[in-house]
């Protein structure tokens, strides 16, 4: 029985490269509104291959993924681009536009053909300044931004877009301390005050799984979890206190010298 | 910089000031050439009396305005096409050149002026070297097109284009060595460049031609602006990542071989236009660079044809030896002031 | 300071770089003075001295004619080598074994009959003289390549006994140069009158055993040459003659002390650029030579490949229609891949001269007006 909640699912899902670059196959997961999903991993786990799986910008090995009830390969990149929305850490070349006018590019999925704003767009490119806390900044050149000014400005395009789900890609890694809290509590009020899906990988584990509601580890494939497979990572859901509960956050850097603190919700070295 | 934000106005006062240097650099264009004629007798000439000497008629009317025209059309032409390849590539020193397409051009007229000894059959010089510009643009266009089908990165694309132009390159070389002296040179003077190829008969043709295809490249104003934030971005945003690049590439292929075909190989317009108007209307957002760089490439070009008749009954500098006078410094500056 | 220690502490690097840059082409010699009878009278760039038991050809440097080119000491192979002879090249003539660049002088050296010497051609699909072309499909004649990279492994295989070449400002003659073979310079492209470049068929008469034939040639050459110049001097109105036409943004007009307007201005014409003073040619836009020349009545053009039709003339520029005498029939076109222009005119400047007067004055020639050259263009 599907939770009328649920945005987003795969099933049998198997993401990677071909020929023989296997991340991870047997995929189901799901993603819900309200729900602020983690995705963690140590480095080269599939983190980012996984996201562009979902996210449509690279083809499934296997399986498939729907999105509001339709299968991402049946749809259209338009209807997409009103269905999901990205955030990642990549430069771009935007520096001579407004900050208000980097966030209008995200009404695109909805403007007529020259992309011209209808005065609703302005609202929504307004309101979605204003929940990132940037709209004093919407007449700035994003070139004169900070990174973490930037970084903003990018969500609340994604903002603009108004899609359901969420898509971050370690949108916190060149952010001060205070920016990665701020980021990361307004991706929960998001989340909670909002109703959107909100899935973003991250290193910044101590910062944000007090606010996330679910997590998904990606950890090393080993026969314990699955009877032969050749993917390079497996894959552990659940809520976040299921999963601290199940000391799976301590798959997550096997052999290495740290340990995960439940009572803090951090990990620690062992050496202490 | 200032960190205020752009108002319209602040890009609307930079396209004023832009055409204000077109007319100025078009008047210049009829006024001065290497016939020393009063102002008088041109405006005389202009406003339909005929100047006095019959010669003068012929040259301000059937000379010195249809190269103007083709000055102001050919600059618009590069600039937008540069503009459309930087987009593309994601990189702002790509030129329409630098995929080859003007190489392949030369190549073409190479073989009509040095293997075909000037003509094709029975069609005459003109039109036989019109043709061969025109037919080696488009092969290499269609090759790279056809690479565009395989190949999913942009770079990979940028760099098949380069090496098709070096394969041009070396082609004309050869062709080069083993031909007569005439030869050679006579496709030297036309890889020089020079907007005086258009005659009044002929203008039409390649106006509405070029302008066609300048208007469907204003069509691309959206996804240009999404390509702004990078490839990935734009994908989500809805836009058709390689429906688009093809697209770019098709009409920046036309522009660059439509102008080379009637003017030869002109560079550096392409190249530097696209961040001259972006400094000068202070945005990014291709509704309002794409006209200013149109505008700011005709400015341009004006400027190197006149210029180029400059020395007056000393002879005509060609434009290629201009156009990088003037490119140069702009480069630089934009190196140095990278944002 | 510094310099002059450089200059002491290289000393015998910059003396051998001296030593080498020197050994360009052409002798560096003002030419000491021969006695003997002066055989040349109007070549500029040429003096033939027969001195008895020899004859001394005297090649100036166009580019700097107070220098020579080079001297060469032609002396008959049935003769003995004379004691004392002045400095210069020595040539062993009549020549049997040489190598000839130009059809023009392969076609002069046939009419003085010395074409058997030329045993070896470059550029060989130029050539039209009927014996160099019999010559190399049967085997007779060498190909020795393109004049620019000749191969010089067939030279050296032919071992000529000379090689005759036009020589070029600032450029020496590569390979070729290097082996050591008599090269004869054939400047006589750059003398700037008519009958000048005429006389050097005497310098070919003299390698090829024909000097009395050159020698008759020439003169009736002159005579008919002078008397038709002769003719046009009496005419009373100029007409104004405009020649060659705009290509790729270029139009070539000879200068004003040019081979060709000199031989224009003998056929009684208003040349519109005879106050420039260069002998090359001017390279000028359209617009600059309609202003001077748009009322020409004459216009002559040279083609290559096919008869040229006002259609195409046109087509190759708008602005061509607006010339006078495009408007007038006045433009006449030599189509010089059927017709032997380039052949005929440096040895027998008569015939063209001939030419130009039945096209601008064809009243003064008492019906010989027939044009071997130049075809109206329609």
């Amino acid at each position: 029985m599907t939770p009328p909640s649920e945005i987003m699912t795969t099933h049998g899902l198997a993401a990677g490269y071909l020929p023989d670059k296997l991340i991870a196959d047997r995929l189901d997961l799901s993603l819900s509104r309200g729900d602020m999903t983690l995705l963690l991993g140590a480095n080269g786990r599939g983190k980012s291959t996984l996201l562009r799986t979902l996210s449509g910008a690279q083809p499934a090995l296997a399986g498939e993924v729907s999105i509001a009830g339709k299968s991402l390969a049946d749809t259209t990149a338009a209807d997409m681009a009103r269905l999901i929305s990205l955030v990642y850490t990549d430069r771009t070349h935007a520096g001579h536009l407004t900050a208000a006018e980097l966030v209008a590019l995200g009404r695109q999925p909805y403007t007529g053909f020259f992309g011209r704003l209808s005065a609703d767009d302005r609202r929504i490119v307004d309101e979605s300044l204003d929940t990132v806390g940037m709209l004093q900044f919407s007449r700035r050149y994003v070139s004169t931004l900070s990174d973490g000014e930037r970084q903003k400005i990018m969500l609340a395009r994604a903002l603009a877009q108004q899609t359901p789900v969420i898509l971050l890609d370690e949108p916190t890694s060149f952010l001060d301390i205070a920016s990665r809290i701020e980021t990361m509590q307004m991706l929960h009020d998001l989340a909670a005050d909002h109703g959107k899906a909100i899935l973003l990988s991250t290193h910044d584990i101590a910062e944000a799984l007090p606010l996330a509601t679910h997590a998904w580890l990606l950890v090393e494939n080993d026969s314990s979890n699955y009877d032969s497979t050749q993917a390079v990572s497996a894959m552990i859901t659940g809520t976040v206190p299921g999963l601290v509960a199940t000391g799976a956050f301590d798959r997550l850097f096997p052999r290495r010298p740290v340990v995960f603190d439940p009572a803090t919700m951090t990990f620690q070295s062992v050496n202490r | 910089m200032s960190a205020e934000g752009v108002s319209t106005s602040r890009a609307a006062a930079a396209m004023w000031i832009i055409s204000a240097a077109i007319v100025l650099m078009f008047g210049g264009c009829l006024f001065f050439g290497s016939v020393d004629i009063p102002p008088s007798a041109v405006i005389d000439i202009l406003t339909g009396g005929d100047g006095g000497k019959r010669s003068w008629e012929v040259i301000v009317t059937g000379a010195r305005l249809p190269m103007a025209c083709t000055a102001l059309i050919s600059g618009a032409a590069l600039a937008v096409a540069g503009l459309l390849m930087q987009t593309t590539f994601d990189n702002p020193l790509a030129g329409p050149s630098i995929l080859g397409v003007s190489t392949g051009s030369s190549l073409g007229v190479a073989v009509v002026m040095l293997a075909l000894g000037g003509s094709v059959g029975t069609i005459g010089h003109y039109f036989s070297v019109l043709l061969g510009a025109m037919a080696g643009a488009m092969v290499v266009l269609v090759v790279l097109l056809l690479f565009s089908r395989f190949i999913h990165s942009s770079v990979m694309l940028l760099i098949v284009g380069i090496m098709v132009g070096y394969l041009a390159s070396s082609a004309v070389s050869l062709l080069n060595f083993f031909s007569t002296q005439e030869g050679v040179h006579s496709f030297v003077i036309w890889g020089l460049g020079s907007f005086s190829g258009v005659n009044l008969e002929r203008l039409p043709v390649f106006a509405v031609v070029t302008l066609a295809v300048l208007l469907l490249s204003f069509l691309m104003v959206k996804p240009l602006d999404a390509l702004l934030l990078g490839e990935r971005y734009a994908a989500n945003l809805g836009v058709n990542i390689r429906a688009t690049r093809n697209r770019l590439l098709l009409l920046s292929g036309l522009l660059t071989a439509a102008v080379t075909a009637f003017c030869g190989p002109i560079g550096f317009i392409g190249l530097i236009v696209p961040h001259v108007a972006r400094m000068a209307v202070n945005t990014s957002r291709h509704i309002y660079l794409l006209p200013a760089t149109a505008m700011t490439g005709s400015a341009i070009a004006l400027f190197c044809s006149l210029v180029s008749v400059l020395p007056g009954s000393w002879g005509v500098i060609p434009v290629n030896a201009i156009t990088p006078i003037i490119g140069v410094p702009v480069i630089l500056y934009i190196i140095l002031r990278r944002k | 300071m510094n310099i002059l220690r450089f200059i002491t502490q290289n000393s015998y690097l910059i003396l051998i770089f001296l030593l080498l840059s020197s050994c360009g082409r052409g002798t560096s010699s003002r030419g000491n003075e021969v006695t003997g009878d002066t055989l040349t009278t109007c070549a500029e760039l040429l003096t033939l001295v027969d001195c008895g038991d020899y004859t001394v050809a005297d090649v100036r440097d166009p580019w700097d004619t107070t220098r020579l080119l080079g001297r060469y000491i032609l002396v008959d192979s049935d003769r003995e080598m004379p004691g004392s002879l002045p400095n210069g090249e020595v040539v062993r003539v009549p020549l049997e074994n040489s190598i000839v660049y130009s059809d023009v002088h392969a076609c002069a050296i046939g009419e003085v009959g010395g074409i058997k010497g030329v045993r070896g051609v470059a550029d060989a699909g130029y050539f039209k003289t009927a014996e160099i072309v019999a010559g190399l499909s049967d085997g007779s004649v060498t190909d020795i390549g393109s004049a620019m990279s000749p191969s010089v492994e067939r030279i050296v295989e032919m071992n000529p006994d000379a090689i005759l070449l036009s020589p070029y400002q600032n450029a020496g003659h590569g390979a070729v140069g290097q082996i050591g073979t008599t090269i004869i310079e054939c400047a006589d492209y750059m003398e700037p009158t008519p009958l000048g470049r005429a006389e050097w068929i005497k310098l070919l008469g003299k390698l090829y055993g024909g000097y009395d034939k050159a020698d008759t040639i020439f003169a009736s050459t002159r005579d008919r040459y002078e008397s038709l110049r002769y003719k046009a001097a009496a005419v009373s109105t100029l007409p104004k003659v405009v020649t060659e036409q705009v290509t790729d943004g270029v139009w070539y007009v000879p200068g004003g002390r040019s081979y060709m307007a000199r031989l224009l201005g003998d056929a009684a014409v208003i040349y519109p650029w005879s106050d420039d003073t260069s002998t090359g040619s001017l390279q000028l836009d359209f617009a600059t030579v309609f202003d001077r020349a748009h009322d020409a009545e004459f216009w002559l053009i040279r083609t290559w490949g096919h008869d040229l039709s006002l259609a195409e003339l046109k087509s190759n520029n708008s602005l061509n229609a607006e010339m006078e005498a495009f408007n007038n029939g006045g433009v006449y076109a030599a189509n010089t891949a059927e017709v032997p222009l380039f052949e005929d005119f440096p040895f027998h400047p008569d015939r063209l001269l001939r030419e130009y007067l039945a096209i601008f004055h064809p009243y003064i020639m008492h019906g010989d007006t027939t044009l071997t050259y130049y075809k109206r263009v329609r």
